[in-house]
């Protein structure tokens, strides 16, 4: 027991340890932009399949070219949006493009979205340098998430194969506290898109709403488990449940790369344009999460050990009368 | 700068989050030992 309480208290401390350092590191280290995109691309036929911030010359798919000095922001969009007609905008100089994604060989770039910028003399880059500091702690949130709904995914695994009271309280003890991180992701990402998109969500985008279903379903899981009856059979269900949720998962963290997205992918991309600073940033949070992880999953372990404990006094009292 | 505030709003959100998770799991951890410790007083004089 007294070695159960080192190991929650050496967790403990090295979570806090680690999410000051990231904090401080994100604050006064990190760059404001993330991506090292300075790169001007320009009808790359070398170029296949891969998500990329473009500056400078961009070419349509009629083959007019544009010269964009001054893209302020950039998404990423697949390219058969650019047989929607949303090419057939007038671009001229001094407006703002938010440019597009996939480049595939000899089909060059496609503009989506045109709008007049405010100023002119506004620099390149995000929209919102500033606020995509939230990356530091959204993407190990999101990240947290899933491994905690892949812990889901196994104990449940186990505990249908194996049995087992143990595998029931892992199981949903990370759903419950996977589903604190998964919230911390959706919203602090919706505070994100506001600054850099101007809306806090969209609902026709894949990455948000596939992210948003997987939000549900554990909500839905715990809910299942907070109920006030416990009968016999809710873990079994419960697990069932847990492995198929975990099916959002995938979908989730590959929406934006099969499908068209406005969700940056910045992350696990063949190319992976992060910088080095933001890369050692990012992985200090990732660090920070997952130790922050492992220690409220340890505390929600106890309180459920805690609960079966009382059902066993209250057993004993039950034959004692 | 655009974007200042929703970077303090978010910061405040996540770490807000995830302190009154901990406050929460706190609070319900003593409840617990509370009800447990009432409990083994009940055993122990007797179920009475």
């Amino acid at each position: 027991m007294e070695k159960r309480k080192l190991i929650d208290f050496v967790l403990a401390l090295l979570a806090v340890i680690f999410v000051i350092v990231t904090v401080l590191a994100a604050l006064y280290y990190a760059p404001l932009e993330p991506l090292d995109v300075s790169t001007v691309l320009y009808h790359q036929d070398d170029y296949t399949g891969d998500d990329i911030r473009v500056k400078g010359v961009v070419q349509d798919l009629s083959g007019t070219e544009f010269a964009l000095e001054d893209i302020t922001s950039a998404v990423f969009i697949d390219v058969s949006y650019a047989d929607s007609g949303d090419l057939d905008a007038g671009i001229v100089n001094g407006t703002t493009v938010y440019v597009l994604g996939r480049l595939e060989p000899d089909v060059g770039i496609a503009a989506r979205e045109v709008e007049i910028a405010d100023d002119p003399d506004e620099p390149a880059g995000w929209r919102s340098p500033y606020s995509a500091k939230i990356f530091y702690f959204h993407v190990p949130a999101a990240w947290t998430s899933f491994l905690a709904f892949g812990v889901v995914l196994v104990c449940s695994a186990a505990y249908l194969w194996k049995g087992g009271q143990k595998w029931d309280t892992w199981a949903l003890s990370s759903a419950e506290v996977g589903l604190v991180f998964c919230s911390v992701a959706v919203i602090s990402g919706a505070l994100w898109a506001k600054a850099e998109w101007g809306y806090y969500w969209d609902w026709n985008d894949t990455k948000l709403f596939s992210t948003f279903v997987l939000w549900l379903i554990f909500i839905a899981y715990v809910a299942i488990r907070a109920g006030a009856v416990r009968h016999e059979s809710i873990p079994r269900v419960a697990a069932i449940f847990g492995i198929l949720g975990f099916a959002a998962v995938p979908i989730s963290f590959l929406s934006s790369r099969i499908w068209t997205s406005l969700h940056p992918n910045v992350v696990a991309t063949s190319q992976g344009h992060l910088s080095a600073e933001a890369g050692a940033v990012l992985m200090l949070g990732v660090v920070a999460f997952t130790l922050v992880y492992a220690t409220l999953f340890s505390r929600r372990t106890a309180i459920e050990r805690s609960v079966i404990e009382i059902e066993g006094i209250k057993e004993q009292l039950e034959d004692a009368e | 700068m655009i974007g200042v505030e929703q970077f303090y709003w978010a910061y405040l959100v996540i770490w807000a989050g995830i302190v009154l998770y901990v406050l929460y799991l706190t609070h319900r951890q003593n409840r617990i030992k509370r009800e447990i410790d009432l409990l083994k007083e009940v055993m122990e004089s007797g179920g009475k």
